[in-house]
């Protein structure tokens, strides 16, 4: 082999190699800066340029930066005016353009040019060879071909810091989202703590379904002003919620005043909630101060509203919707900033219908209506409120916490519980006295209410249409045989009228005399 | 970028700064050899000489910071030799033009000796 061909063969070789190099040493790179400046120094090495430099323009700024300049003075491209970035690799010396004068003028010899999303535009520039023969035809088609290697590493690389900054947007958020939930579960165990402090071993325990549902709606309902209605059957902890929404919302810190509204006689419920003049009735020797106006800017809870007297009922719908009032005996018209929260066990839409509670209070009242849930519907709940009980009476005893043997939680589990929590409360405090051995077991609850599958007296027992029968008899004689219409029996038991008429004639139901 | 690092020392000989790189030269150690050249400078020598390892590779891109350090000399009116055992190199420092620029000795006696 001639010693040309010998050094022809070395050259290819030395090509080939440059293009594995490249791939190397681009291909692990995320950022464009580290490509470019790894891409121009490939390239002056492979081909001997003396000079090299990487430019980039963004969309967002306009004046041209360098990333990376081989032999070249600091400021050569400011000469360049507005390069060109267009997606090919040319000589300087094709190119009749303004660009094309420039390029060689600063010595640039072979430019490639690279267009990115976001309207990024990047280019790479050799200068003379060091080599005395000039660039030819296989100089720029090998070239080209690196141009479309590191295009496809800026491409990566570009989608890289896409994705990053999407990363980086969504870690962000996740920590102000986990910074506000901090702040809501400490507000929540703080109200929890604050109620702890002043009524021991009075905690809202519950990890169901439905109890968390009720959790969210008293965030939700806590921060406002809004008037809210907590249903419930009795003992499932609607004081408590009250007392819970007091302590979660701004008013934290003003007074939380408690009605008994079914406890007073109706005769003084209203002295009792607005207060009295001197003199306004018999036995009314001093004026007295009524709860409203104790509440003054706080929270006035109303429990057991659904055992509000009528007349109380109408003095209460105008201190709900002007906020003014006036004490029994008194001409003077108060005002009062009271939040209002009114509870009750009595499904209130069915005492309207029925017309013992005014439907305009109702509609006031249920603003924003909590429903909680009878223990029946939580039973997953009731393990943490037994161990939790248990310890609170054994602390209150002075006794050390007995153990609830698993039986024991399984039948507590199994039971229907009519009471509620507050039944459970009742009758593991008994079972905190009778236990031995530190260990509640089955017989120190024999007191419990029958389990679900006991509580049906089979003697009892009727067929399910017998109990239909019977049901729709119940409602057509509440609703004095009215079918149709708002107060109708239909209504009453969530039928079409048309299916009632039906099990009407079915049963054989006909109205007495 | 291959992960690499390499190992010099720099040592007077005569009037003559000796730099020896120890380790693959590619992109990745352009800091440490631009380092390693404004510290050898640093007492204003004018004459260079960079030595390489015959079992040490050198890819393109690492001929394509030697041509800048190439060129950095000559715009300091440095002058610098290269030695490298392996006669591959000193062919593609051949290929390349390097060698226009700055004399390949396949030792550092040779390149001393054209420097004396």
């Amino acid at each position: 082999m001639t010693s040309h061909a010998e050094r022809e063969l070395e050259r290819r070789l030395f090509h080939l190699q440059a293009l594995h190099d490249i791939s190397r040493e681009i291909a692990p790179l995320q950022d464009i800066a580290q490509i470019l400046r790894v891409a121009a120094m490939t390239l002056a090495g492979v081909l001997g340029a003396s000079t090299a430099a990487a430019l980039s323009r963004s969309a967002d700024i306009a004046t041209v930066q360098v990333h990376f300049s081989l032999g070249l003075d600091r400021d050569w491209h400011r000469n360049l005016g507005e390069p060109s970035f267009t997606e090919e690799t040319f000589f300087s010396a094709s190119l009749d353009t303004p660009f094309g004068t420039q390029l060689r003028q600063a010595q640039i010899e072979i430019w490639m040019g690279f267009q990115l999303d976001e309207g990024l535009a990047l280019g790479l520039g050799l200068g003379p060879r060091l080599a005395a023969t000039p660039y030819g035809e296989e100089d720029r088609q090998l070239l080209e071909t690196i141009r479309l290697m590191v295009r496809q590493a800026l491409i990566n690389a570009q989608l890289y810091e896409t994705q990053r900054r999407t990363n980086v947007d969504l870690q962000r958020t996740n920590q102000k989202l986990a910074a506000e939930v901090q702040d809501r579960t400490e507000a929540l165990s703080a109200a929890y703590q604050a109620l702890s402090d002043t009524d021991e071993g009075e905690r809202f325990i519950g990890e169901s379904a439905t109890m968390r549902q009720v959790y969210i709606q008293l965030e939700q309902v806590a921060p406002t002003d809004l008037t809210a209605l907590i249903q419930g059957e009795t003992g499932t902890g609607k004081s408590l919620i009250a007392r819970i929404l007091h302590q979660l919302s701004p008013r934290r810190d003003k007074p939380f005043v408690h009605v008994n509204c079914g406890s007073l006689p109706p005769n003084l419920v209203e002295s009792e909630l607005f207060g009295h003049e001197k003199g306004a009735f018999t036995g009314a020797a001093s004026r007295r101060i009524g709860k409203v106006e104790l509440a003054r800017d706080g929270t006035l809870f109303l429990d057991e509203i659904g055992d509000m007297p009528h007349e109380a009922q109408v003095k209460l719908l105008r201190l709900l919707e002007e906020r003014t009032f006036e004490r029994v005996g008194g001409s003077t018209t108060l005002t009062s900033q009271a939040r209002i929260i009114a509870a009750t066990n009595r499904d209130l839409e069915r005492e309207v219908s029925a017309g013992h509670f005014r439907q305009d209070l109702y509609f006031r009242l249920r603003v924003f209506p909590l429903h909680l849930p009878p223990l029946r519907q939580r039973p997953e709940d009731i393990p943490l409120l037994a161990q939790s009980a248990v310890e609170t009476f054994s602390r209150r005893l002075n006794r050390s916490t007995p153990i609830i043997a698993p039986a024991a939680v399984d039948f507590l589990c199994q039971c229907t519980w009519p009471g509620n929590v507050r039944e459970l409360e009742h009758l593991l405090q008994r079972a905190v006295l009778v236990c031995r051995s530190g260990r509640i077991e089955v017989r120190d609850i024999d007191a419990a209410p029958s389990p679900r599958a006991e509580q049906i007296p089979t003697s009892d027992f009727t067929s399910l249409a017998e109990s239909e029968k019977r049901h729709i008899q119940r409602a057509l004689e509440q609703t004095n045989w009215v079918v149709f219409g708002e107060r109708g029996a239909a209504r009453l038991l969530d039928i079409n009228p048309q299916t009632l008429r039906y099990r009407i004639k079915k049963h054989g139901l006909v109205r007495s005399s | 970028m291959i992960e690499n690092r390499i190992d010099t020392t720099t040592e007077r000989v005569n009037d003559v700064t000796v730099i020896t790189i120890l380790g693959d030269l590619n992109a990745a150690v352009q800091e440490q050899v631009d380092a390693t050249y404004a510290a050898a400078i640093a007492d204003g020598t004018s004459k260079i000489v960079i030595v390489f390892r015959a079992e040490d590779h050198i890819n393109s891109a690492g001929i394509g910071l030697l041509i800048g350090l190439v060129m950095e000399c000559r715009n300091g009116a440095r002058a610098v030799h290269f030695v490298h055992p392996a006669e591959h190199f000193r062919k593609i420092f051949d290929i390349v033009g390097l060698s226009r620029y700055a004399p390949v000795f396949s030792t550092l006696d040779e390149a001393l000796a054209h420097f004396a």
